[in-house]
């Protein structure tokens, strides 16, 4: 029976590998391949030709390529700072001692299961520029109206209202967590030290949590990266690029341009954004633990 | 009621070894205690007896049968775990039922059995709850009724009583001795407490890492330690270790040395080592008053520390640079800290060991 | 005037934390409570000016419309199939998986967890042309099989975590006292560890369900035939096909909701629970 065991592990977990390889890891290679050739929707069953890097040039040449890269800035930016601020100041709110906790937490974590098609289309309803809820509470508290979603300037704003919108119950349940982790007697014993609520706070509380913040803030950070159904469905990423980000700019080369050569490229450019994000926060942890 | 039989069972993970050469026999319905401090390799040992971890080496022999290449369910052993390990999501009958399920009993055989154990332990009201319906104790009963319910050859326990509060653990103690001597159950039984070792067993095996260190009777091991981390593992408080050494048929005691002219005769003739140590159980060291008629070593200290016990009294006593604990009935008050105090150890109290631990006799 | 009593500020502290969060659940369940509000108006008082949250006449006729229309009943039909299907697949792989981490001593153990980790920080997004190339040259786009098997993808990793901290939590001692008391390997299995399993296989399963059902990117590209169309694209569609019909697609977005909202309503505890487990001590 002992021999048996031996290979008992491998081959429970054969099933969950061999996915994963199939469905992720041999894609990710394939990748490389198509974005060394040129790959559209409509040449995708001939013969495919090696173009060396072409499409990497075009994708880097490509205007829409540098609003893109800039509306990813903003967005990712901002999406990520007020999902975290936002979901610490909600965190440590519910680690008060108030009632019906579990019932508040169900509450908030709804948008969070939602999905990104229903979010995005809540806003779309809600932003409407001729009978949106927001214009109209506008103009009765005596405002101007704003083209939330054709406006080049604001549109950004609104998939990132949106966004926060979607991703903020993830960030209240992971800094719940971590809160809940704390054994509460430290904060007895602080009271006793005489310290006030708020300097427990930032001297105890952040510090302690410290490696789910920046757990927290790695795993927002990649997810808006890469996530564009908020902008794909809200505006399709328009007026022209201003709606979209590099990950959406990589889906619409391939599925709305049918060049998919230069997806598969401006795919390659962002994982590689994703990676020096990472290995940023990683050197962060580091120095820093 | 069979004998178990153990030769030279070894357990390696990588590097290290947890069980070296190990070698036991527990007689036909014996109470056989495997007592050591944690990580000695007990629990891989019954571990392997009972056939959860294969041995890197060495045989185990139930009866006359080995019982190596047996899978768990093939030995008829029965064992009583730590944490007593109920399935949470039976209720108490069908625990104590399960065994005999397992080996497809008929319905009102396994009826019979299970209400005559549950009966035998006092929870026959208990049997349609579930277990985290129960105290500590009653899940120690319940666990001991789904290991005995369908008569195992041999029953092992693995620390059962550790999880139970003190009271109870001395209750619990009694009870399962003198089950185990109703049904006449060969058992072994692992503990790290030395109380629980002496009080339960007919001989106790004293383990360190991965080695028997001694196997005697409760007596045996108590009045002739083999060694010293026998002398001080048994025995509370533990034995004070005193160094010492001989030298023109005079003792010197401790590691400033006291000279104690003349010496025993009977000291001479054991074959010392040119260093030696020297074993004395506290309850053994005595107090001597002024108008006492002593024999044996005497020796002036100050008293550093006095705890109180209840019925004994523990004084610790500095002689020199080294300390000694004596144990004294708990008579009024005799004495403050800073006293000094004349003390009186008996030659024939005495144990010797040489300088690597080894008892002389 | 005297100072406050401590129990004053307190109290004080207190509402003022109440106000915060229901404030903050208010506007996140506002845009919600908009949309279902929305699918129960008539066509006509839809995009009415000004605005009302609470509609003059409640009608069904959204309802009526989403469940007459056959492109999105047979979407919704496909996504129940998706959904079931990749729950059942991934709970059985992740079990198996979570079991072997939880359970076996082996060497390679902490390289292949590593693995199912670090797989877990690639981007799906990134794969989404690969896929689609390799779909489309073996001929397997707009496959209800195919989306199943992507699916797994999303959520393997989460699942396999959760299900081995699940299986960790049960002593290993009730496994081994069922050996000894004369189970065979399969019989403890059976007998043991999977019903003690079930509120983990529960939660992995309400996780995968929901992942599946949400999942918009992989069947937008992959699958977006009619006849393989899934609930949340087929909404999508709504857009190009109807023009944005905002009564439909209301009742279309309740719909999708629904499930979503009575699974978690119905398990709240169970989710979080299995959340912190699933994402802290991996």
């Amino acid at each position: 029976m002992h021999s048996i065991a031996r290979y008992e592990p491998y081959l429970y977990l054969l099933p969950a590998i061999s996915i994963l390889c199939v469905f992720l890891l041999f894609p990710f290679a394939w990748n490389i391949y198509i974005s060394t050739h040129g790959v559209s929707i409509t040449t995708i069953l001939k013969e495919w030709e090696f173009v060396w890097l072409d499409n990497f040039i075009q994708v880097l040449n490509d205007p829409n390529f540098h609003t893109s890269i800039k509306i990813s800035i903003i967005f990712v930016g901002g999406s990520v700072a007020f999902q975290f601020l936002i979901g610490l100041v909600i965190a440590s709110l519910l680690n008060q001692n108030i009632k019906g906790k579990q019932i508040l937490i169900a509450l908030i974590m709804i948008p969070w299961i939602t999905s990104g098609l229903i979010a995005a289309f809540s806003f779309k309803f809600i932003f409407d520029n001729s009978f949106g809820i927001i214009n109209y509470m506008l103009e009765y508290l005596g405002f101007s109206s704003i083209a939330w979603l054709s406006d080049p300037k604001i549109v950004v704003w609104s998939i990132i209202i949106a966004n926060v919108w979607y991703g903020t119950p993830f960030t209240i349940l992971f800094l719940t967590a971590g809160l809940l982790s704390i054994n509460p007697s430290i904060y007895e014993s602080a009271k006793v030290d005489g310290a006030s609520k708020i300097k427990s706070f930032f001297y105890l509380t952040l510090p302690m949590i410290r490696s789910f913040i920046i757990i927290d803030i790695i795993l927002i950070t990649i997810w808006s990266i890469n996530f564009f159904e908020i902008p794909l469905i809200m505006t399709g990423g328009n007026p022209l690029f201003a709606s979209t980000p590099a990950s959406l700019y990589m889906y619409r080369q391939a599925f709305e341009f049918g060049l998919l050569s230069k997806g598969s490229a401006s795919g390659i450019i962002l994982l590689s954004i994703n990676i020096v994000v990472a290995f940023i926060y990683i050197i962060a942890l580091k120095r820093r633990g | 009621m069979v004998d178990l039989k153990i030769e030279n069972l070894t357990k390696k993970y990588g590097e290290t070894t947890a069980l070296d050469k190990f070698s036991i026999d527990i007689k036909s319905g014996e109470l056989m205690v495997l007592l050591g401090p944690s990580g000695c390799g007990k629990t891989t040992a019954i571990r392997c007896i009972a056939g959860l971890i294969a041995p890197t080496n060495g045989q185990i022999y139930l009866g006359n049968k080995k019982v190596n290449e047996l899978s768990p369910k093939d030995r008829d052993v029965a064992m009583v775990f730590q944490n007593y390990a109920l399935y949470p999501h039976m209720s108490i009958h069908d625990n104590i039922a399960f065994p005999l399920k397992m080996r497809k009993k008929s319905k009102s055989d396994i009826q019979e059995k299970v209400i005559k154990m549950a009966e035998l332990l006092g929870i026959r009201d208990l049997l349609d709850r579930k277990p985290k319906e129960l105290s500590g104790g009653q899940m120690q009963r319940v666990a001991l009724g789904r290991a005995l319910v369908r008569e195992p050859k041999l029953f092992l326990m693995d620390e059962p009583l550790s999880n139970l509060d003190a009271k109870l653990r001395t209750h619990m103690r009694t009870e399962i001795k003198k089950l185990q001597k109703k049904i006449g159950i060969t058992t072994l039984y692992i503990t790290h407490d030395q109380v629980e070792a002496m009080s339960m067993a007919d001989r106790i095996a004293i383990m360190k890492n991965g080695n028997i260190q001694q196997i005697g009777t409760p007596t045996e091991v108590y009045h002739q330690p083999n060694n010293t981390f026998v002398g001080q593992f048994i025995g509370n408080p533990q034995m004070n270790l005193i160094s010492g050494s001989i030298k023109d048929e005079s003792l010197f005691l401790f590691s400033q040395p006291i000279i104690i002219q003349p010496v025993d005769k009977t000291l001479l003739e054991k074959k010392l080592t040119p260093k030696f140590i020297v074993g004395i159980r506290p309850r053994d060291v005595i107090i001597i008053k002024e108008t006492d008629i002593f024999t044996g070593i005497r020796l002036d200290g100050t008293v550093v520390f006095i705890e109180m016990l209840g019925d004994d009294t523990t004084v610790e006593v500095k002689i020199g640079s080294d300390s000694l604990l004596v144990t004294i009935n708990n008579i009024l008050n005799p004495f403050h800290v800073g006293d000094i105090i004349e003390i009186g150890i008996e030659y024939s109290k005495m144990h010797f060991f040489d300088d690597e631990g080894t008892r002389i006799d | 005037m005297g100072k406050l009593s401590s129990n004053t500020i307190e109290k004080i502290e207190k509402s003022f934390v109440y106000i915060a969060i229901f404030t903050f659940i208010g506007l996140t369940l506002f845009p919600l409570i908009w949309v279902f509000t929305t699918s129960l108006k008539p066509n006509d008082e839809t995009m009415s000016f000004p605005p009302k949250l609470i509609p003059e006449h409640v009608t069904l006729e959204n309802y009526a419309f989403v469940f007459t229309d056959s492109t999105i009943v047979k979407s919704l039909y496909n996504s129940l199939i998706v959904s079931f299907g990749s729950m059942i697949l991934n709970v059985t792989i992740c079990a198996l998986a979570g079991y072997a981490l939880a359970r076996f001593e082996f060497k390679a153990k902490r390289i292949l967890f590593s693995l199912i980790l670090g797989l877990f920080m690639i981007p799906v997004v990134i794969n989404i042309i690969p896929l689609y190339s390799i779909l489309a040259n073996l001929g397997l786009l707009n496959s209800l099989v195919s989306l199943i098997l992507t699916f797994q993808i999303l959520i393997i990793p989460l699942n396999v975590i959760l299900l081995k901290n699940y299986f960790e939590t049960i002593p290993k001692e009730l496994e081994e006292s069922a050996l000894i008391d004369g189970c065979s390997r399969i019989g403890v299995l059976r007998r043991i560890t999977i019903p003690l399993s079930m509120p983990g296989f529960a939660v992995a399963s309400i996780f995968s369900f929901i992942f599946s059902w949400n999942e918009f990117v992989l069947p937008i590209v992959l699958a977006n035939s009619p006849n393989s169309t899934l609930f949340q694209v087929a909404l999508y569609q709504f857009i190009s096909l109807y023009r944005i019909e905002w009564g439909y697609l209301a009742a279309g977005i309740t719909i999708a909701l629904l499930p979503v909202i009575i699974l978690i309503v119905a398990f709240q505890r169970q989710m979080i629970k299995g959340f912190t487990m699933g994402s802290i001590r991996g």
